[in-house]
């Protein structure tokens, strides 16, 4: 499994990693992974039986997973009963109420948990208090003396989360809370949420209504046959997205890989390096191919070789996964999982008198050795691998990559960047010199991995790949970023208009 | 070029770090005036042209004279040693400043730097040249600017003020006529020249040669270039042992070359064959060589006429007349030196201490 | 595929294993080809002693080449390391006797080593030609041995320095076994590690194996670094087979040692060759002058053979890739 770049993110709160959970050998949950940070609105989509509930109940201490853990507040915890979940810090307010009608709204709120006076009565003044002020928390105008059952079922709710805050948790989860209520009370009960992300609690939310999530959340994770499909910062993504992902589609080559976007993998902000490009901003998240076109000197090649180190910006930043780095050579760049293949494939990518097995490994060494030994059947296997898996055609692994044809030649260096295990794929032209038959395959090859959930950027000067394999497009014009153009806007017309026209 | 940098950049580094208090150290040599001072006493010429110690005094000329010194290369001990001598009569009269520059083996170095000493107005050139007759026009500057100008070792064939030298030739003569007279005519001998083409080499050989016409019973099997170094003697010689089983005698144009055909020698077993070894050089450790029997010969080419060179440029300076020089083949006049005999077994003790050089020899292979 | 191309790329397989081939080859039949010759013409060639002597006059050079072949592999040049070798030389001389051998040896090849990482620095870092470097090193380091020793030679008496150089061990001369561990060292870094992959890398393509990842400018430090100690431990036979520490010693030794890297098929270009290749080179050039010294050929057709054969080699090795 890949290590995830937020492990010791300070501000995650819940985290559950590689969580499964199967009931008489069905397959529920299969490695979700979820990390709920402080102040946050993390919303769970997905269809019916997509494994919301599961993953509900498995936080809320209801069932136990097969497999992974759940932490909160980066200690690990075996959430066995709800009362561990209550104790972690978790508290789950079900989608069916569970207050008792009788009973007053205080009462309701500290039941089991009365507060005492000396005499080892209720001390109901206390309980008073504290109720009128678990209710101005929530900013809501609720009678703590009536009775549950003659309340509104807005107001139910409120009580339950009253209740739930009472226990000063870390996390609150809402298992569709807006399912009962209309438009006016979800407005109220988003008021509530807001208020209790900003005092820094966790907040899980379920919810059918995508519009809802797009309004309320901060971060979305999609499940889907309960699995996560995908995950994303809400201000990244539109309902398209959500839809894509949540039926998952079988895409074919044409249409839009909506479903596989993952979080943000590569943000670029505002980067600069003076004489070569100015303010150019863009995203690639997971599972996403976006597309870098201009003309020739626009800065494509130039924003590519400054995110892998090989030129020094003057302003702007580079976020991996969240994280702000600074990249200063391509060998730190492979290290944080950024693979590069050149646009000069002679002058800048093939050893032309080095096996092609050399060439194909030379990027990562390290990975086959051993207290500084190169293990050579570590080596061959791996090329072998590679070989086989990108259907690259030559005599053995032993000749000199010279004598390759041009579209092999670039299998093997697109084998090259694989060999670092990058999570994110820079290609410079990457069928510059390619016949046509490769092309193809080196097309398919990109969508395979970007189905298995990598990020690439990909520049490139012909309008036929930059329309068929990119979701986004970023068109520069010297040196800027003259247009962005969602997949659906992208037409050679509108690329050139953006790449060429003084705006 | 590059090589004088480099040098010229070491010395430099090296002047920089030395400490104030110190006497100050003449360059190249590294020796102080103390030193050379007790060393001039072992000169071999220092009868020839003598002037007192103390100031010079020059008639027309007030303060300091300065004298300069082209030198061929200073890469080996031999030229240090030239120079030692030469820093040592400077030592003994305060009132001289010696300006020194390095040849580097290179002819049209060398005659840019005698063009540097006019421009710095010195008042003699001393000049021990690369090749005789690419400093022609080198010398006819000097003596175009009427500065007097004293060549020693090698001669250049054109007007010069005099020329101080020895014969290779005859020298060569001499240590080949002890080969075949310890060879009593007869015998089979290797030849290990000096840098080939260089002119010493070729007149050692030709002396050699000489020699040889009279006895036809002595046979060279083979020639070896030594370069005048130790290194290339060895495979040379270990070779040589390897095809020829008999060997009576090396000739060698270098101490250094026989002592690596010696190191050869033991290396192969072959110390019981009694090879003889015959040698040029002169140095003391050569002496000591021939003293204890590793050499049986070793031609006494002295580098102890710098000194006699720059006595020689204070006498033209002070108008006074030099015995003893007397015209000769080329332009200008020659001073003719008392013959240095071939040092052997006989007469090494004399010659010990006067030699060049202050190091030791290297132990003997064969007597370990 | 189809059978046409099948056959095609079947056929450039056949050239593919032939060309390998004869690389791997190609140096070697070249010496057997010259010690059957050399063997023919002397019967004192093929005979144990003078093999043994051949071994121990090539070493000096063959280790300056064993680390000459680590910098020409990544397309660079060394000049230096003759006059490396001259500084460990009066070193290793200066310091034996008085200091004692504990002193003297980490001191020589020390002061190589840190010469090579210097040039290393200079190549690498402030982005000089290697020519140029090491070429400014070749003068530098001559001045230096030159002021140490005062231009003065220093004779060595340290018995245990005379056995190193001349001495035996199972029958094979020291300083030939100090060659064979040179070598052997030499060649697991360049096969089986990181290094000598990159080594190879940057010999190739050095923009390539930049843009892979490749610590380019640390790496050729370090293969300059390793010349510098190759020429130190070069230096420690030549003052133990000489007995002596003499400022000049190893002028002009680059080029025999450049010689015997690219006769021995390792290319000037970068990226091509071995220690192996370097190994045999170094005894055809040397087993060369063993024979012509054994016929008795004059020294100055001696140059015109080497000149030759260097030429010659290179032709060959040229053609066939």
């Amino acid at each position: 499994m890949r290590p995830t770049p937020d492990d010791d993110d300070p501000n995650v709160l819940l985290r559950a990693k590689g969580v499964g959970k199967s009931f008489v050998g069905n397959m529920v949950l299969s490695n979700v992974d979820l990390a709920v940070r402080v102040g946050e609105v993390h919303a769970i989509v997905g269809e019916n039986g997509a494994g919301k509930s599961t993953l509900i109940k498995i936080l809320g201490g209801v069932h136990q997973p097969d497999a992974g853990e759940v932490s909160v507040g980066g200690v690990p915890r075996r959430l066995r009963s709800p009362r561990d979940a209550l104790v972690a810090g978790i508290v789950v307010i079900h989608q069916e109420l569970s207050l008792a009608p009788d009973l007053s709204a205080e009462e309701n709120i500290f039941l089991g948990r009365f507060p005492c006076t000396v005499l080892g009565t209720v001390d109901r003044r206390a309980m008073r208090t504290r109720a009128a002020a678990l209710f101005d928390q929530l900013a809501v105008a609720i009678d703590p003396d009536r009775p549950v059952g003659t309340l509104s079922i807005a107001q139910q709710q409120m009580v339950e989360i009253a209740k739930a805050i009472s226990v000063e948790p870390r996390v609150l989860v809402l298992d569709e809370p807006t399912a009962v209520l209309d438009e006016q009370r979800v407005a109220t009960l988003f008021g509530t949420v807001q208020r209790l992300r900003s005092q820094g609690l966790g907040i899980v939310f379920i919810s059918h209504h995508l519009e809802e999530v797009l309004r309320i959340a901060d971060r979305v994770t999609v499940l889907r046959d309960g699995r996560v499909a995908g995950s994303a910062r809400v201000a990244e993504i539109d309902q398209d997205w959500l839809v894509g992902c949540m039926i998952g589609r079988d895409f074919p080559a044409h249409s839009p890989h909506l479903c596989r976007f993952g979080r943000s993998a590569l943000q670029v902000d505002g980067l600069t390096v003076p004489g070569e490009f100015t303010d150019v901003s863009l995203t690639v998240r997971e599972g996403e191919i976006v597309g870098l076109a201009g003309l020739v000197g626009a800065g494509r090649s130039e924003v590519a070789r400054a995110v892998v180190g090989l030129s020094r910006p003057s302003a702007g930043s580079i976020t991996l996964f969240g994280k702000p780095v600074t990249i200063r050579s391509p060998n730190a760049a492979a290290r944080l999982g950024i693979a590069y293949v050149t646009e000069d494939r002679k002058a800048q990518g093939l050893l032309p008198n080095r096996p092609v097995r050399e060439n194909a490994t030379i990027s990562n060494l390290r990975r086959f050795a051993k207290a500084g030994i190169l293990s050579l059947s570590a080596e061959a296997k791996h090329v072998r691998d590679l070989v086989k898996g990108l259907d690259v055609r030559l005599a053995g692994p032993g000749v000199e990559i010279r004598t390759l044809s041009g579209g092999n030649q670039q299998k093997v260096l697109i084998g090259r960047a694989l060999t670092v295990g990058p999570r994110i794929l820079i290609l410079d032209e990457p069928t510059r010199g390619v016949d046509i038959g490769a092309k193809q395959e080196i097309y398919r090859l990109i969508e395979r991995l970007v189905s298995e959930g990598m990020a690439v950027l990909l520049i490139s000067s012909e309008m036929e790949e930059i329309l068929r394999l990119p979701d986004r497009v970023v068109v520069l014009r010297r040196g800027r970023v003259a247009a962005t153009l969602a997949r659906a806007e992208a037409t050679e017309r509108t690329i050139m208009k953006a790449a060429a026209l003084a705006a | 070029m590059l090589r004088r940098f480099g040098f010229a950049f070491a010395v430099a580094a090296l002047a920089a770090s030395t400490p104030a208090w110190a006497e100050d150290k003449q360059p190249v040599t590294q020796k102080t005036c103390t030193e050379l001072l007790s060393f001039y006493k072992s000169l071999p010429f220092t009868e020839v042209l003598p002037i007192a110690e103390g100031p010079v005094s020059v008639p027309g000329k007030s303060g300091d004279l300065t004298i300069g010194f082209s030198q061929t290369a200073f890469n080996h001990p031999w030229r240090v040693a030239m120079l030692a001598a030469l820093q040592a009569e400077t030592c003994r009269h305060p009132n001289i400043k010696l300006v020194v520059l390095d040849g580097n083996v290179d002819v049209a170095k060398q005659s840019n730097d005698v063009r540097d000493l006019l421009a710095r107005g010195v008042d003699a050139v001393l000049l021990s040249p690369v090749e005789s007759a690419a400093l022609v026009p080198a010398a006819r500057a000097v003596m175009a600017a009427n500065v007097p100008l004293i060549v020693m070792d090698r001669d250049v064939p054109t007007d010069k003020t005099l020329f101080i030298g020895q014969s290779n030739v005859t020298m060569g003569e001499g240590v080949a006529e002890k080969m075949a007279k310890d060879l009593g005519g007869q015998g089979n001998i290797v030849v290990i020249t000096g840098l080939k083409g260089s002119s010493p080499a070729v007149d050692r050989d030709q002396g050699m040669k000489n020699v040889l016409a009279k006895y036809p019973g002595i046979k060279v099997l083979a020639t070896g270039d030594g370069q005048w170094i130790r290194d290339p003697a060895v495979p040379i010689m270990e070779d040589f042992l390897t095809a020829y089983p008999k060997i009576d005698a090396v000739f060698s144009h270098a101490e250094e070359s026989s002592w690596g055909a010696q190191l050869a020698v033991a290396r192969a077993n072959r110390c019981k064959d009694g090879i003889r070894q015959y040698t040029f050089d002169g140095s003391n450790a050569g002496f000591k060589a021939v003293k204890a029997g590793a050499f049986q010969a070793d031609g006494n080419y002295t580098p102890f006429i710098a000194d006699i060179g720059l006595r020689a440029a204070l006498h033209k300076l002070m108008k006074k007349p030099i015995p003893g020089e007397a015209s000769y083949k080329f332009p200008g006049r020659q001073l003719v030196l008392p013959d240095s005999p071939t040092v052997v077994a006989g007469n090494a003790d004399q010659w010990i201490g006067r030699g060049w050089g202050d190091f030791e020899p290297t132990p003997d292979p064969c007597k370990k | 595929m189809p059978p046409d191309a099948l056959t095609a790329s079947r056929s450039r397989r056949h050239i593919a294993t032939l060309t390998r081939g004869w690389q791997r080859v190609g140096v070697l039949a070249a010496l057997v080809l010259l010690v059957i010759m050399a063997s023919l013409l002397s019967p004192r060639f093929f005979t144990v002693p003078n093999l043994l002597n051949v071994l121990r006059q090539v070493s000096i050079v063959g280790v300056l080449a064993t680390g000459m072949t680590f910098v020409i592999l990544t397309r660079g040049i060394d000049l230096s390391v003759g006059s490396l070798l001259g500084v460990a030389v009066v070193l290793f001389a200066g310091s034996m006797d008085s200091r004692g051998t504990a002193v003297a040896l980490p001191l020589g090849l020390g002061a190589a080593a840190l010469a090579g990482l210097v040039n290393g620095i200079g190549i690498a870092y402030a982005g000089l030609p290697a020519f140029i470097m090491t070429l400014g090193m070749l003068s530098f380091a001559r001045g230096l041995a030159f002021i140490y020793t005062g231009g003065t030679p220093i004779p060595i008496l340290n018995e245990d320095f005379y056995v190193l150089g001349n001495g035996y061990l199972l029958g094979v001369p020291i300083p030939a076994l100090v060659l064979l561990v040179a070598l052997i060292v030499s060649g697991f870094l360049l096969g089986l590690t990181p290094f000598g992959r990159s080594v190879y890398a940057i010999g190739s393509n050095e923009e390539a194996a930049r843009l892979s990842g490749v610590p380019v400018r640390l790496y050729k430090t370090i293969v300059y670094a390793i010349s510098g100690l190759m020429s130190g431990l070069a230096g420690l036979l030549y003052t133990s087979q000489l007995s002596i520490g003499t400022p000049i010693a190893g002028q002009g030794y680059e080029l025999d040692a450049i010689a015997a890297v690219v006769v021995g098929g390792t290319s000037l270009f970068g990226g091509k060759g071995s220690v192996a290749g370097t190994f045999l080179g170094t005894l055809i050039i040397g087993v060369l002058a063993n024979i012509l010294n054994l016929t008795g050929v004059d020294p100055f057709v001696q140059q015109l053979f080497k000149g030759a054969l260097i030429v010659v080699a290179v032709f060959i090795m040229s053609r066939r890739t």
